[in-house]
Formats: structure tokens, C-alpha cells, sequence
């Protein structure tokens, strides 16, 4: 019999009817059994390749295990004795057992110290692949350019702060008009080239006992001088004489001997900070970028009256 | 024209009723005993918690159930009550743990001045649901042990030093029992199964319909390579409730093809509202659906492979709440032995029952307008399988 007559005689059969509610039912089942059941989660058995544990069916991965017995033992690898490798992977079983226990405990949401671990654990996670980039001469020298005033080298003042006193006991019939025409009398003869030993004697000026006998860096002698000395000395160049200045003790002139102003450094000798710099200046970019993208992302409502 | 009018009726009747259908309340709890402390790790659904105290709010709900538990979770031993102990840091007596999603979990240490005679009580939520089962597992001297806490088992007394024994069949065997007669879809999908009894034989393919389905699931739970889509499952069971339905009518109307393919080619048109939703499995088990109605309406002979699918799918009922228990595969497979059994024989009470009603009123003779019991049942059974399949398909 031919497949075309077999076929027909198929057709014609009076059971056929049978034929495709047979189906229907078949082919449900195995629809409705896809729909209905999914395949169980095997449980792992066995080590996958890989790892070297598994911990409740979390697996500690091979490299981690070599990596920490090289970073325990100082060793190579292979040169580690057995006894090394069983206590560093019982180390990290139960380092395993612990964080798992931490994560059920909700640590995160209870410990303060767990929080700020896993904030600085984002933090360099989001700054790894930027800090992964090599910066070239070019950039840098740009990041240096932009920030020259972070590269100056500090600058010193040697200098002489006289004072002519007002009000005090030794100078009570002072008032602060005549102290301040003897001052500016004074200032002419030491601009003159008067010494500051005769201009002193004659006019009655002791040294203020602010600026230090010899040289100073200028961040001391703004500490010692005060903000308003300060202001004065660090516009004198070397043998100049300042006007005087009124503050609350008399009337001062101060009296440059050398100043040597603050100087950028050149790059190549700041080349290293630079670098250190520029990375940490990315790295500080990368976290506020994805600080800000998670707060595009986030639903945070404050409660009345608070702001942030 | 009345008889249409009548089936609507039911069926508005019959949806109305599908309220009775209820969700399972159930909770897992660990006990482990060493020493004098006993740790109890306490798990409940999210929804359970939620229906419990009526709050929406996360926060709100687990601070609520830390007070709750620790009122109806205690430990007795012969030194008195052991008092649940502060775990330090700001946690207080009861620890609140990450465990998922959709369950609430909770920690609470016990110590006790005399370990001995050690009694674990568990009274939490059978007075607000008088149903509830806590699937238990006690943790002592080296073993782990099933149990069940239940409304009329709420305090489980530990040898001092033999082990703990397991929970009898009986228990599981009652759960089966609980759960048919609890759930409207079950009882009210076997009695309407009676409506196909037409002779003796026919009784004994519906007996042994409901046995194969239930030994048949246990079989497959056995093997433990498949899980059950809840609610899905449960959903695809609304569908055989109505399809049911759909061939009581047929067999009272032999020459109308129609239920044979009307209900089919509403299945598909429900099939392409799930694809258009994207729902895939949800889409595949109503395919399944609409072909079995129309193998199934074509060929009426193979009723009783309908009545034994409906067990089957409800042998799964018990290991689709089990997940969060963490019992091993041969526990779960006794238990499910003792709770489909329970199944089983309340099922065969409930056809023997039906059965014996209608053998009595024939007995006495009492006339019953025959056509319009099996129209008025068949549309209830449309009605109750079609809102239970909307309401649960997802």
C-alpha cells in the first residue's frame, strides 16, 4: 500500500474523531506541563571547576584561594606546604559562614561599621575602572595647569615689626594723632636711610616682639602677626618700610629685610603629586557621578521641617 | 430561554462564591537546642503578615511582629520559663532577618536555668486563623526533625535525651484532610464530578481517578526535578472546575458541538491576551488548557483523566508551601504521602457521600427534574472555574 493511500484510508477511517481529540489531550498536556512546573534547582553536589569550596551551595572561587595563600604565606602558590593551604581555606570558610550569617542578620541596615565599609567598598569599586586608566604627560600637565596654586613652594619673610606705643603706663601723655605723625616722621627717615637703631632711640619705637629674629615661613608670620600686619608685610619687597598702621597695642612699621615670595613649581620636579592628585581628583569624580545617578534613581522623602 | 436565564443566574451566584475560595496561612519556624539556649528562626509570608495585622507598611508590620512573637513564640523548661534575651546594639529581644523578597524573617535566643525537660510553644496566629500550620523543624542533639505546629498542637515537650521523635502520619494525614474540605475549589470540583456518574463502573473510574492523581503526584514530587508555578497551578485547576462544567452540559446535550468549541476558542482568545501581557507560561498552560477542553469535550469517554489531572495538580499543593522549610526531599516526600492519603480518603468520603444521597433518593423514589439539577450544577461549576481562573492567572 502507498504512504498516499495509507494516508487516506487513515483519513477515512470512522475513528478518527479518536485521532485529534488524542492529540488535543496529548499536546495540552505537555503545553499546560510547560506552563504549569519548572525544573527544581539542582543542588551543586559537587565542586564546580573553579572553586575550591562550596559554602551552602556558594562557591569560593580558585584564584581568590590562591591569591590569599600567597598573601598569607609570602609564598609562591606552589611552594605552599599543605598545611598552609588547609588553614588559609578553613580561614576563608569561615570568613564565608560569617559574611553569609552577616547578610541574614541584615548587618548593612544595623551596623554602623558595616554601612561605612560597604560605602567605601562602592566607592572604590566605581572609582576602580577610572584609576585602572594610565593618565598621559598631556593630561596632566593640563590637571597641573588648571591647579598651579596647589604646586607653589611656601614662601619666607625676614623682617622688623617696631611699635610706638599708645595709652600705657610708660607712654600715658601719647594720644594716637601724636603717635601717628611721629610714626609717619619716622617711616620718612628710615625710607631716607636713617637707621633702625637711631630711629628707634630718637623716636621711642621697641620691637613688637611679633616677628621672630631671623627668617620665617610666611604661614608663621601671618600666626604671629596677625591678619592685618599680615596684609601689609606680604605686599613689602626686601629694604622697603610700610606706612603705619594703627592697631590696638600703637602704631607699627614694619621693616623688610628680605622677602622671598611663593613660586610654582615647575612640573617635572611636582610631576608625582600631580599624578597622585589627578587620581585622586577622578576618583572623587567617579564616586559624585554615581552618587548622582543613584539619586536620579532613588525615591527619598524627607520628613516636615528636614533638609539636607 | 429560562434555562438560559437560570444558568446566568447561577453564574452570577457561582462568582460571588468565589470568595470563599481561601488563601493557606502558614509559617516556618527553626528551633535549635544547644544547651541552655534554644534559637528559634521564625518565618512568615508577607501576605500572611499583612492579613494578620492589616498594615502595609514594612516598618510598621515587623516592629508590630517582634512584639507579637515574642508573646506567642516561649520556651518552658523545669527551671521555669526561659526569657528571650537581649542581643545587644539596639536590636532588643527579637532579631528582625534579610531572608527574601516575600517573608518576613525573625531570631530570638532563649536561655534557660535548667535545659531539662525543654517545652517549645508556638501559639502565634491560630486564634486569628484558626487554620494556620507552622511547618516546624527542631535542631537537637545532632538531628533534625520535622513538625507541625497547629491550632490543636501548639507545644511540642523535647526529651531530654533521646531524640527528637517525628511527627506522626496522622498529622500530615489531617492536613490532607483540613485542606479539602477548606478549599471550595476542591470539594465543590469533586462533588460536581459525581454529576458524570452514570453507572457502578463509572463510580470506580472516579475513585480510582482521584487515587492515580494524587499517588501520581507524589511520584513526581519524589523524583524532585520539577516545582510547581503557584498560583498558576491553582489557576489552571479554576479551568478544569469549568471545563467540568462544560462536559456535564455536553453529555446532557450529545448533538450540540457547541461547548466543544466554545470554551476551546475562549481559552485561546485567553491565551492571546496572556501573550500580548507577556506572560509566556502563563500563555503555554492555557494553550494546554484549550486543547485538553477540546480532546477532552471530543472524546467524553476520558473524564476520569480530567478528574485524575485535578488531583494530580492538587498532590502539589502541600511541596508548593514547603520551599521556605528547607526540608530534606525524603521529608517532604513523607509528608506529602500522609497528606495526600488524607486527601485521598476525604475525597472518597466526599464521592461515597454524594453518591449515597442520590442512591437514597432514588431508593425513595423522590422525582428530581433531572435536566435542571445537572444544567443549574453545570453552570455553577462554569461560573466558580471561570472566576477562579480570571482571579488567580498571572
Amino acid at each position: 500500500m502507498s504512504q498516499v493511500s495509507r494516508v487516506r484510508a487513515l483519513l477515512s477511517r470512522p475513528q478518527r474523531t479518536r485521532v485529534l481529540p488524542a492529540l488535543a489531550i496529548a499536546g495540552g498536556l505537555v503545553a499546560a506541563g510547560l506552563g504549569l512546573f519548572r525544573a527544581a534547582p539542582k543542588p551543586l553536589l559537587a565542586v564546580p571547576p573553579g572553586y575550591v569550596a562550596l559554602v551552602n551551595q556558594k562557591g569560593l572561587l580558585f584564584n581568590d584561594f590562591r591569591a590569599q595563600v600567597e598573601l598569607e604565606t609570602t609564598k609562591r602558590f606552589a611552594d605552599a606546604t599543605a598545611v598552609e593551604r588547609s588553614r588559609v581555606l578553613r580561614e576563608m570558610i569561615n570568613e564565608e559562614l560569617l559574611v553569609q550569617r552577616a547578610v541574614v542578620l541584615d548587618l548593612p541596615e544595623t551596623a554602623n561599621e558595616v554601612r561605612a565599609t560597604m560605602a567605601v567598598g562602592v566607592n572604590g569599586q566605581v572609582a576602580a575602572p577610572v584609576l585602572a586608566y594610565e593618565p598621559t604627560d598631556a593630561e596632566l600637565r593640563a590637571f597641573y595647569d588648571k591647579s598651579r596654586q596647589n604646586y607653589s613652594t611656601p614662601g619666607s619673610m625676614t623682617l622688623h615689626d617696631l611699635v610706638l606705643g599708645v595709652g600705657g603706663y610708660e607712654n600715658a601723655n601719647q594720644t594716637a594723632a601724636q603717635a601717628q605723625i611721629d610714626a609717619a616722621e619716622a617711616v620718612y627717615q628710615l625710607r631716607s636711610g636713617a637707621s633702625l637703631d637711631y630711629v628707634m632711640a630718637h623716636f621711642g619705637f621697641m620691637p613688637s616682639g611679633r616677628a621672630a629674629a631671623g627668617e620665617e615661613l610666611d604661614f608663621a608670620v601671618k600666626l604671629h602677626l596677625g591678619a592685618q600686619l599680615y596684609a601689609v608685610a606680604s605686599t613689602l619687597r626686601d629694604g622697603e618700610v610700610s606706612d603705619p598702621i594703627l592697631d590696638t597695642d600703637g602704631v607699627h612699621i614694619i621693616v623688610m629685610e628680605r622677602h622671598q615670595f611663593p613660586q610654582v613649581a615647575d612640573f617635572s620636579t611636582v610631576r608625582d603629586r600631580v599624578y597622585l592628585d589627578y587620581r585622586s581628583a577622578e576618583s572623587n569624580r567617579a564616586t559624585s557621578q554615581n552618587l548622582r545617578l543613584l539619586r536620579s534613581q532613588a525615591s527619598i522623602l524627607l520628613a516636615p521641617g528636614q533638609s539636607e | 430561554m429560562k434555562r438560559l436565564a437560570l444558568m446566568a443566574l447561577c453564574l452570577l451566584a457561582a462568582s460571588a462564591g468565589g470568595a470563599i475560595a481561601q488563601e493557606r496561612s502558614v509559617s516556618y519556624s527553626t528551633w535549635i537546642v544547644a544547651g541552655n539556649m534554644v534559637t528559634l528562626r521564625y518565618l512568615l509570608p508577607v501576605s500572611v503578615a499583612q492579613r494578620l495585622l492589616g498594615v502595609e507598611v514594612p516598618v510598621l508590620t515587623i516592629g508590630k511582629l517582634e512584639d507579637y512573637l515574642l508573646q506567642h513564640q516561649t520556651v518552658g523548661s523545669a527551671g521555669g520559663d526561659c526569657p528571650a534575651i537581649d542581643q545587644g546594639f539596639d536590636l532588643g529581644r527579637v532579631d528582625p532577618l534579610a531572608v527574601g523578597p516575600d517573608l518576613y524573617g525573625f531570631e530570638i535566643f532563649y536561655r534557660c536555668k535548667d535545659p531539662r525537660q525543654l517545652r517549645l510553644r508556638n501559639t502565634a496566629l491560630f486564634n486569628a486563623v484558626p487554620g494556620h500550620v507552622d511547618f516546624a523543624r527542631v535542631q537537637m542533639n545532632g538531628h533534625s526533625v520535622a513538625q507541625l505546629f497547629t491550632a490543636r498542637h501548639q507545644e511540642l515537650a523535647l526529651p531530654d535525651t533521646q531524640a527528637v521523635p517525628t511527627t506522626s502520619l496522622a498529622a500530615y494525614l489531617g492536613l490532607g484532610f483540613g485542606h479539602v474540605l477548606t478549599s471550595a475549589d476542591r470539594w465543590i470540583f469533586l462533588l460536581g464530578a459525581v454529576l458524570l456518574v452514570r453507572r457502578r463502573q463509572d463510580a470506580a473510574y472516579l475513585v480510582a481517578a482521584v487515587a492515580s492523581g494524587y499517588v501520581l503526584s507524589v511520584l513526581v514530587v519524589a523524583t524532585g526535578r520539577v516545582l510547581p508555578r503557584v498560583p498558576r497551578t491553582e489557576a489552571f485547576m479554576g479551568l478544569l472546575v469549568a471545563l467540568l462544567g462544560a462536559m456535564i452540559t455536553r453529555r446532557e446535550l450529545p448533538t450540540d458541538s457547541g461547548p466543544a468549541l466554545r470554551w476551546p476558542a475562549l481559552l485561546l482568545l485567553l491565551v492571546l491576551l496572556a501573550a500580548l501581557v507577556r506572560a509566556p507560561a502563563a500563555a503555554w498552560a492555557l494553550l494546554g488548557g484549550a486543547a485538553l477542553s477540546a480532546g477532552f469535550l471530543s472524546w467524553q469517554v476520558l473524564w476520569p483523566c480530567l478528574i485524575a489531572m485535578f488531583t494530580f495538580l492538587d498532590g502539589f499543593a502541600l511541596p508548593a508551601v514547603l520551599g521556605p522549610a528547607q526540608l530534606s526531599q525524603r521529608t517532604q516526600v513523607r509528608m506529602l504521602m500522609g497528606f495526600d492519603l488524607g486527601a485521598t480518603l476525604i475525597a472518597m468520603l466526599l464521592i461515597g457521600l454524594a453518591i449515597g444521597a442520590w442512591l437514597l433518593i432514588r431508593a425513595r423514589r423522590v422525582v428530581l427534574p433531572r435536566a435542571i439539577v445537572n444544567d443549574v450544577c453545570a453552570a455553577t461549576l462554569c461560573g466558580l472555574g471561570s472566576f477562579w481562573l480570571l482571579m488567580r492567572l498571572q
